[in-house]
């Protein structure tokens, strides 16, 4: 064979080997976890757990499931890293009758295995209490005593199995842990810590002393007294007392009526009544009437008699500094054509805050009559956690929701139609309320003061420092009020600035263009803002 | 080689480059224009030029000399005098790009296209074009110098491989679209390295059917 025939043939060879791709098989298996004991409550995030056996190669998981509206959900974790046994938390939030959830794990497009939930049968629409470590007995008073009031169910869970994900606490009423000693993750001890600042309820039985404590753990400071508050919350330490006594109980754990408890936490603060989505301005135009002048200029150039390459060159360059400066501020405005709408609310102290956003791509699918594949929208929250995920649609499927970290702190509430509603928590990086309040009051758009009696608005004179009393509420607030009316009746004690404009530390970018803007909540006490 | 990419650059620059770059700038314009500049659009736009440019250069048309012509009076080797060619119209459609470079900032910035998505689609580009002035110029030579099979054979390899699965991975088209869709852009190393194994096997063909031609084909026949 020549040298020519040769190389043909090698190159022959590549093609070919490249077009048929190997496929390889491994022996999986997967289990699938939603709830605490079984029970998830409704109208409320529950956490998931999934477990992996087997090696994990480059695959992905699916989470399929129905909104409140019945419109399909899904999620899904690309697994990058090869391994044995992984496990994936995974909030989900459970309609008021329940819901079908589908777990699909696929290599490729093979699907390696399935499992299904239907969360119908095992819900509970009360307050959920979880014990850790407390025996049956006492766990069996618990629950008679405060059913005496509300509907309750006791949940015992393992340490290990309290969510690492705040959004998992969400229909936990409250928790009765024996001190297990500082065993617990930080991950977890920072979603009890946010627990507890939105109202959530921890009594520990039988505290340990000074460090050997889980208090010494969770708490800054060690605590002196038998009850004490964190944020809305409270954590009771109970040394000896009659646990076997009904009555007990009752005076330790205080639990609202369950339909109005409204905690400072996800599926309680984010109602879409009367949220108006503002689309941002469009302006679909303006990207066109560029093309157009440049194309225009480009005609004239190609009409010119002489050879003039080094022409269209030099207008090359002009045009392309031109279209970055024009790309740039039109990129602000624009979002490829979505609304974005979030809205934030702050937990007391530092514990972090809860955000909403709904993204509402508009330019997907056919435009002047041509069907193309619409392209995944790229949604980055950037704060001490980066986090990436993709809108991605599919042929034949809505929307979905591609996590870049199987320790994701975001997760789809619904797919809105044409959109998505994703909700998630982020810690917060500011020392005190104070510096929070001040950094989002410097760069509020609007910013409003309640403290349960009056509006306040910031002072425009000039000589007058600080707040001045408004007679009526203002304007653009009562286009978002029964969204701040819910938040106002979890603590009518507490002064609320409610406001406008962009957040200090987190920055939200929808295809690389930061969304500057969001609404925002932050309850501090009246001494403090003063 | 050199003289030859020279030659031809020359030549379309001082008779075709007002033409083919307002052809391009007229028919990206309106298609990105009506989109708002997505990027798939402007890829195909883009991709398109790359087949025209690949097809006008495989019919040789703004050749000084045609191949035959080189390797017969000029004693080049065939593969040398294909490969200048191929080189020369990558040139070419590099220049077309970088006056199309506007309209790629501005889909970049707007629909959040990274840099390295705009890279891989000029690779799928410049691949495209190369690839179809390969397959023209040997429906050129086939069809004895009178261009009648080039429409058919750059026509019909991007067709065709448009249209059978498992050559889709070398299509242009369908290269931009993979780029575009994060699911599938690992494949994009694998399409282009098929590719170019594609290019070059059309290289080594038309190397191949010329080698015993020395001299003016046409000429003996």
């Amino acid at each position: 064979m020549s040298g020519i025939g040769r190389i043909v043939a090698f190159l022959l060879a590549l093609f070919v080997i490249n077009v048929v791709m190997p496929v390889h098989a491994e022996r999986v298996e997967m289990s699938v976890e939603v709830g605490f004991g079984g029970y998830v409550v409704p109208g409320r995030w529950n956490p998931l757990r999934l477990e992996l056996l087997g090696e994990t190669g480059a695959g992905r998981i699916e989470f399929h499931r129905q909104d409140r509206n019945r419109r399909p959900v899904i999620e899904r974790f690309d697994l990058s890293a090869v391994g044995n046994g992984l496990i994936i938390e995974c909030p989900v939030f459970s309609g008021e009758t329940g819901s079908r959830l589908q777990v699909k794990w696929f290599d490729g497009k093979r699907l390696l295995a399935e499992s299904t939930v239907d969360t119908a049968k095992r819900i509970f629409p009360g307050h959920l209490v979880l014990t850790v470590g407390v025996p049956p007995p006492v766990e069996e008073t618990i629950e008679e005593s405060l059913s005496e009031q509300e509907p309750i169910l006791t949940a015992a869970v393992a340490l290990i199995e309290l969510p690492q994900s705040t959004m998992g606490y969400d229909g936990v009423s409250a928790i009765v842990m024996t001190d297990p000693g500082p065993l617990l993750n930080p991950a977890q001890l920072r979603s009890i810590r946010s627990w507890l600042a939105g109202g959530g309820q921890l009594v520990l039985r039988r505290p340990r002393p000074g460090n050997s404590g889980i208090a010494s753990a969770l708490l800054p400071q060690l605590p002196t007294a038998q009850k004490i508050s964190w944020g809305l919350g409270k954590i009771s330490f109970m040394g000896k007392f009659d646990e076997e006594a009904k009555e007990a109980w009752q005076g330790v754990i205080k639990l609202a009526p369950f339909i109005t408890d409204y905690r400072l936490t996800p599926s309680r603060i984010f109602i879409d009544e009367g949220l108006k989505v503002s689309p941002l301005p469009k302006s679909p135009w303006l990207p066109g009437l560029f093309v157009t002048i440049w194309a225009m200029v480009g005609i004239v150039l190609s009409r010119m008699p002489r050879r003039s390459l080094r022409w269209w060159l030099l207008f090359s360059l002009i045009a392309s500094f031109l279209a970055f400066s024009y790309s740039q501020w039109l990129a602000l405005r624009w979002y490829r054509g979505a609304s974005v709408q979030t809205r934030a609310v702050y937990l007391p102290g530092t514990n972090g805050a809860y955000f909403d956003c709904h993204v509402n791509p508009l330019y997907t699918g056919k435009w002047v009559g041509v069907d193309y594949q619409p392209l995944p929208w790229d949604i980055t929250v950037d704060s001490d956690w980066d986090e990436t995920g993709l809108l991605s649609p599919g042929k034949d499927t809505p929307l979905y929701w591609c996590h870049s970290t199987v320790q994701s702190r975001w997760h789809v509430l619904s797919d809105d139609t044409g959109g998505m509603n994703l909700q998630g928590w982020l810690p917060s990086s500011l020392d005190t309320s104070e510096k929070l309040a001040d950094s989002l009051i410097r760069s509020a758009l609007s910013v409003a003061w309640w403290d349960g009696t009056q509006w306040f608005t910031p002072s425009e004179d000039q000589d007058q420092d600080g707040w001045q009393p408004i007679e009526e509420v203002p304007e653009w607030f009562v286009e978002q009020n029964q969204w701040f009316q819910r938040i106002q009746q979890i603590s009518p004690q507490l002064g609320w600035l409610v406001g406008y404009g962009a957040l200090p530390q987190e920055s939200w970018y929808v295809q690389k263009t930061s969304v500057k803007t969001a609404w925002w909540v932050l309850p501090l006490p009246v001494e403090v803002a003063e | 080689m050199i003289s030859i990419i020279w030659s031809e650059l020359r030549m379309w620059e001082q008779v075709y480059a007002q033409k083919t770059l307002g052809t391009v700038l007229r028919f990206v314009a309106v298609i990105t224009a009506i989109s708002i500049v997505r990027p798939e659009m402007f890829f195909s736009g883009a991709i398109f030029s790359g087949l025209y440019l690949g097809l006008l250069a495989g019919k040789h048309t703004w050749s000084p000399a045609k191949p035959w012509e080189w390797t017969g009076r000029g004693g080049l080797p065939p593969l040398l005098v294909i490969g200048g060619k191929i080189i020369a119209v990558v040139l070419i459609c590099l220049v077309h790009l970088i006056v199309l470079t506007p309209v790629a900032i501005l889909t970049s910035a707007l629909w959040g296209i990274p840099a390295w998505v705009l890279a891989y689609a000029v690779l799928a580009i410049l691949m495209g074009a190369a690839t179809t002035s390969a397959w023209a110029m040997m429906g050129h030579y086939l069809s004895l110098g009178n261009g009648s099979l080039a429409d058919l054979f750059a026509v019909g390899w991007f067709a065709a491989t448009l249209i059978v699965p498992p050559f889709r991975l070398v299509n242009p088209l369908w290269l931009a679209w993979v780029i575009l869709n994060p699911e599938k852009t690992p494949l994009f190393g694998k399409g282009i390295i098929m590719g170019l194994a594609l290019l070059f096997l059309t290289i080594f063909a038309i190397g191949i059917l010329m080698r015993n031609e020395r001299g003016y084909p046409f000429e003996r026949r």
